[in-house]
């Protein structure tokens, strides 16, 4: 393609100028402020129209603002063109109306042969140059020191060529298609950094519900519990109220103990009092028994006093018979000594004195006697006296023991017969109370079958009854009573209180069912949303790595050319120019032969590489299609003499059938493009206003 | 006996996702199909009503319920209501199978207490598999068991089970429950039944629901065998259907389709889950929300699922050497290795990152 005409009805600083372009090279000319760079953004407008809205970051006000006519009222102008295939069109727009129109040669307006699009208006350019306002920015149109291209342009520039090259759709863009499926990640995904998009959202109303179902799982949790501890307490209650019924049954037994052990020790009491009454009776017998001895003694009349017999008559006033035979023999010896010899009146005599002195010695003897008799019986009043009072002592002793055993009795007992009685009694008694005891165990045993805690264990209870004393069966008994009425107490209260909590629980909503449906389908919404996140991104990852392969295929071809070209404008000095996957380029010194960025080169090379690469951009993109008009605005600012006549002579020579406008200032550029040209070449020259 | 189980009362339905009012609708129709059971039971004039677990749902169970069911229970006074425990509602501390005063015809039969016996007529009841009681030839055995019979697949299936230890119980009838759809599981010996839930609950529980109703008889030589038929009793059916949207190019034609296909399957009373297949023109994309609120008149509940493809001819595609025809070839790599990794997830997946991938190429964005 290679623009013919263009006529410029206002745009910016030019007004009514009309400039007629040829193939091949064509410089515009003209100094700082002649409209060089309008004319440029003039073609740029007419091809693809002009861009409103805010001001770049650095001030400038967009295109279709920063452009408007100075003067007039025409804010457009049109521009004739010519394809490859020699179909002449003429495009003529009106920014200030945003309207454009485009005819055929014969002048037949087929606008709406062609797209329309609400931001890009008109698509005419699109089809009939194979590429879009961006590629032709980033490859056709270089701009004074915007040679090299940003980050962002070179990813995307190379894959659209790739397409625009191989497919011949330049509308198939990576970049929007990644930008389309990030844009979907985000809006209705979600990605690490995001807190409002779907996913976000569905975790943080998750969040919410799961914080929300703790209450009423708790408080259900509580009935639970509450009610399981209801249950548990009223078998608890029940317990202890069978208990407290067992140990009524124990206190049975308990009180028979106690009965039983009074009784005994009353039995006892008696039995003792009956040993003891009848051994006082033995003893009072026989005092009484003495006493009346004595008695009798204290009563003879040879007493002296009151006690023994006459001496002379013996004990019982009688001589003795000793004496008498004495005194008979006496007698007769008294007849034998009168009648016979009077020897025989002494032996009378001593006869005589024999039975006198037997009777004084009897005498003495009775007197010993009774004085000791006497004193015997002196001693005798005393012992008499004493056994008297012991008669006295031991029937008051009687009297007493009959009285204790009353007392025991408790009822009015007199003397051994009573006590007898009341002994057998009592051991009647006691056998009715054996009896009950057994009884009352048996009871108590059978009916305390759980009860197997505390002192009275249902299985060990007959062993602690008849083992324990009654204090400690009574205080034990009056501890577990205890500790059981606390508990009954406790138990109630507890019961009491359940049963309240239990009442006080709202009858329950479906709260719970809501929060977990509801829960439920967030999770599975979730779910898909991951889903389809992953889908997503490995959609993203596989249109990524499939553009970084086609990049890489497609860079030995761009390096390649851009070698070629390198080589060219710079007189074999630098051979070979190699880009990067982000588009940096690199070159061999030729002083050191190392591998150096065209950045650390001199701000000329670099230029002149990055020149390289959009020439070699453009050459591929054109290469088999419809051929581009280079837009060179400005580009050899840093460019020496000998670069300048390189390059011009690269041009010149390599792109003969393409269209190239150089826009420049610098007369030695003119110059020199008309003696590498030999003239064959289009100068159109500006003045300051902007006119030819 | 009636012999039912997996009752599920109060259970969330959270297949009906946050539909307003349609789980709490579900969850009194279960009331309403319970109070069946129990007019089954009268009508039946069955001797024992045999509830084989699940009968309500301990984490959610209201005490109105628990008095609800009581109150049915007592209504069957000359029945005697035999329950096992299952995983929905287990015999733990806590459980109103523990806590709740039952009417006296209602019996439990958990760990502490897994047998009983009844005369007139003379039964059995069981609730395990290895009970050390002789066998009396005139008596009625049943046992009942919660579990999982013959099952492989599951990681910890609840209360294994196997055709074999049922066959050697002796039993005359073996009651089962736990899984929710009926079948009847034939051994070389003796056939276990578990009737399923009688009112579904889910998508995966199509057809028809109910309980056994199962009479044994025992002749004079002390031979016994029994008739057993099904009841079905559920108010409402759950239903998979697909939607062959094939070369639709707009709402309007798949809602026609779907349409009648709901129609052709089931009635306005059922729930359904609806997948729309099939390729569709290009371009084109099943608008689900529109879809639903246009057929939800047609049925109790609806689900839409879109698997619908766009007509992309992928042949043709292949065969271009630029970005669109490279990422299809890796896209299909990618597809083609999770297939033979049989992760049927992941190729799913591959599957909708081509398209989506086509749609960011050839729209330029995503409509999701």
């Amino acid at each position: 393609m290679f623009i013919e005409l263009l006529k410029i009805n206002g745009f910016g600083k030019i007004t009514g100028l009309s400039i007629k372009l040829e193939k091949g090279l064509n410089i515009i000319f003209g100094g700082n402020e002649s409209g060089k760079t309008t004319l440029q953004w003039f073609i740029r407008g007419m091809l693809f129209g002009l861009k409103g809205g805010r001001a770049s970051r650095d001030g400038l006000p967009a295109p279709l603002k920063r452009y408007l006519p100075w003067s007039g009222n025409d804010y457009g102008g049109s521009m004739q063109y010519t394809l490859d295939n020699g179909s002449s069109f003429r495009v003529d727009r009106d920014f200030l109306r945003n309207s454009a129109a485009v005819y055929d040669a014969t002048y037949n307006n087929i606008t709406a042969n062609f797209d329309s699009g609400r931001d890009r208006g008109l698509m005419f350019a699109d089809r009939h140059l194979g590429l879009n306002d961006i590629c032709f920015e980033k490859t056709v149109l270089i701009r004074q020191m915007e040679t090299r291209l940003d980050d962002d342009g070179s990813g995307e520039l190379i894959s659209r060529l790739v397409n625009i090259n191989q497919t011949g759709q330049e509308d198939l863009s990576f970049k929007k298609a990644s930008e389309a499926l990030k844009e979907a990640l985000k809006k209705h995904i979600g990605t690490d950094r995001t807190t409002t998009q779907p996913v976000d959202r569905i975790a943080a109303r998750l969040a919410e519900l799961k914080a929300a179902r703790k209450k009423p799982a708790e408080k259900r949790s509580c009935m639970i519990s509450a009610g399981s501890e209801l249950q548990e307490l009223v078998i608890s209650e029940s317990r202890l109220k069978k208990r407290k019924v067992y140990l009524e049954t124990v206190k049975e037994s308990i009180d028979a103990k106690k009965q039983l052990e009074e009784e005994s020790v009353r039995h006892s009491k008696l039995c003792e009092a009956a040993g003891k009454l009848e051994e006082t009776d033995r003893e009072l017998f026989t005092a009484n028994e003495e006493l009346k001895k004595f008695q009798k003694i204290n009563n003879s009349p040879d007493a002296g006093e009151k006690s023994g017999a006459s001496p002379k008559q013996g004990a019982d006033g009688k001589i003795p018979p000793v004496a008498l035979l004495l005194f008979g023999a006496a007698g007769a010896a008294a007849i034998l000594g009168l009648l016979f010899h009077p020897a025989w009146l002494v032996a009378s005599a001593i006869l005589i004195c024999a039975a006198v002195l037997f009777i004084k010695n009897q005498d003495n003897n009775k007197k010993a006697l009774l004085q000791l008799q006497k004193t015997d019986a002196h001693s005798n009043l005393q012992l008499y006296e004493q056994r008297m009072q012991k008669v006295i002592a031991l029937n008051g002793r009687i009297k007493d023991i009959c009285s204790e055993a009353s007392m025991a009795l408790g009822k009015q007992m007199e003397g051994m017969e009573g006590l007898t009685a009341a002994i057998s009694e009592k051991s009647a008694v006691l056998v009715l109370l054996e009896q009950k005891l057994r009884n009352g165990l048996n009871a108590a045993c059978s009916s305390g079958a759980d009860c197997e805690s505390g002192f009275f264990a249902a299985s060990t209870l007959k062993d602690v009854i008849y083992r324990s004393s009654p204090n400690w069966l009574k205080d034990s008994w009056d501890y577990e009573v205890e500790r059981v009425n606390d508990g009954l107490v406790q138990t109630a209260l507890k019961i009491k209180e359940c049963e309240t909590m239990l009442r006080g629980f709202q009858e329950e909503g479906e709260e719970l069912q809501s929060i977990d449906e509801e829960i439920a389908d967030l999770e599975q919404r979730k779910l898909e949303l991951e889903k389809t996140g992953a889908s997503l991104r490995m959609a993203l990852d596989v249109l990524t790595e499939a553009s970084r392969e086609i990049r890489c295929s497609f860079a030995p071809l761009l390096n390649s050319e851009m070698s070629r070209i390198i080589a060219g404008i710079t007189g074999g000095r630098y051979i070979e120019l190699k880009a990067d996957d982000s588009l940096s380029l690199n070159a061999v010194s030729p002083e050191s032969g190392h591998v150096r960025g065209a950045m650390a080169l001199s701000g000329g090379t670099a230029d002149q590489m990055y020149l390289a690469l959009r020439l070699a951009l453009s050459d591929l993109l054109s290469k088999d299609k419809e051929s581009l008009p280079l837009l060179l605005d400005e580009v050899f600012s840093q460019y020496d003499d000998k670069r300048i006549h390189k390059t011009l002579e690269y041009l010149f020579n390599e792109h003969m059938g393409r269209q190239v406008i150089l826009f420049t200032c610098k007369e030695r550029e003119v110059e020199t493009a008309v003696s590498v040209t030999g003239g064959r070449l289009n100068v159109v020259r500006l003045d300051e206003n902007g006119r030819w | 006996m009636l012999h039912c189980a997996d009752i599920h009362l109060d259970t969330p339905f959270t297949s009906l996702g946050s539909t307003e009012g349609k789980s709490a609708q579900r969850r009194n129709e279960i009331k309403e199909t319970f109070h069946s059971i129990i007019e089954l039971s009268i009508r039946e004039k069955v001797d024992f009503l045999l509830i084989c677990g699940d009968l309500y749902e301990h984490e959610y169970v209201r005490k109105s319920t628990v008095n609800f069911i009581s109150e049915e229970f007592s209504r069957i006074s000359n029945i005697r209501v035999m329950i096992i425990p299952g995983n929905h509602d287990p015999y733990l501390p806590g459980s109103f199978y523990r806590s709740f005063s039952w009417p006296n015809n209602v019996h439990i039969l958990a760990a502490d207490n897994d047998f009983l016996e009844f005369e007139e007529p003379h039964t059995r009841i069981f609730s395990s598999l290895s009970p050390s009681i002789p066998i009396k030839p005139s008596c009625i055995d049943i046992l009942m068991l919660h579990g999982t019979l013959n099952m492989k697949v599951e990681k910890n299936p609840f209360n294994p089970l196997t055709s074999e230890q049922l066959d050697q119980s002796g039993m005359d009838y073996i009651a089962l429950g736990h899984f929710h759809n009926r079948f009847e599981a034939k051994g070389k010996v003796r056939t276990a039944f578990n009737p399923g839930s009688p009112e579904p609950l889910g998508f995966d529980e199509e057809g028809s629901h109910g309980v056994y109703i199962t009479e044994v008889f025992v002749e004079e030589d002390g031979r016994k065998h029994s008739e057993t038929r099904f009841a079905s009793i559920n108010r409402r059916s759950y239903r998979n259907i697909v939607v062959n949207c094939e070369d639709s190019g707009n709402d309007e034609k798949v809602a026609a389709v779907a349409g009648a296909v709901m129609k052709e399957s089931g009635s306005g009373d059922d729930l359904y889950s609806v997948t729309l297949k099939g390729t569709v023109e290009k371009g084109y994309k099943a608008n689900t929300s529109w879809l639903k609120a246009n057929l939800t008149d047609q049925c109790f509940f609806i689900r839409l699922k879109d698997d619908t493809t766009p007509g992309y001819d992928f042949g043709e595609i292949l065969k271009e050497p630029g970005l669109k025809g490279l990422f299809i070839k890796k896209m299909f790599e990618r597809i083609k290795q999770a297939e033979m990794a049989g992760d049927e997830e992941g190729r799913l997946m591959a599957l909708d990152s081509l398209y989506y991938g086509m749609e960011a190429m050839e729209q330029g964005e995503i409509c999701l």
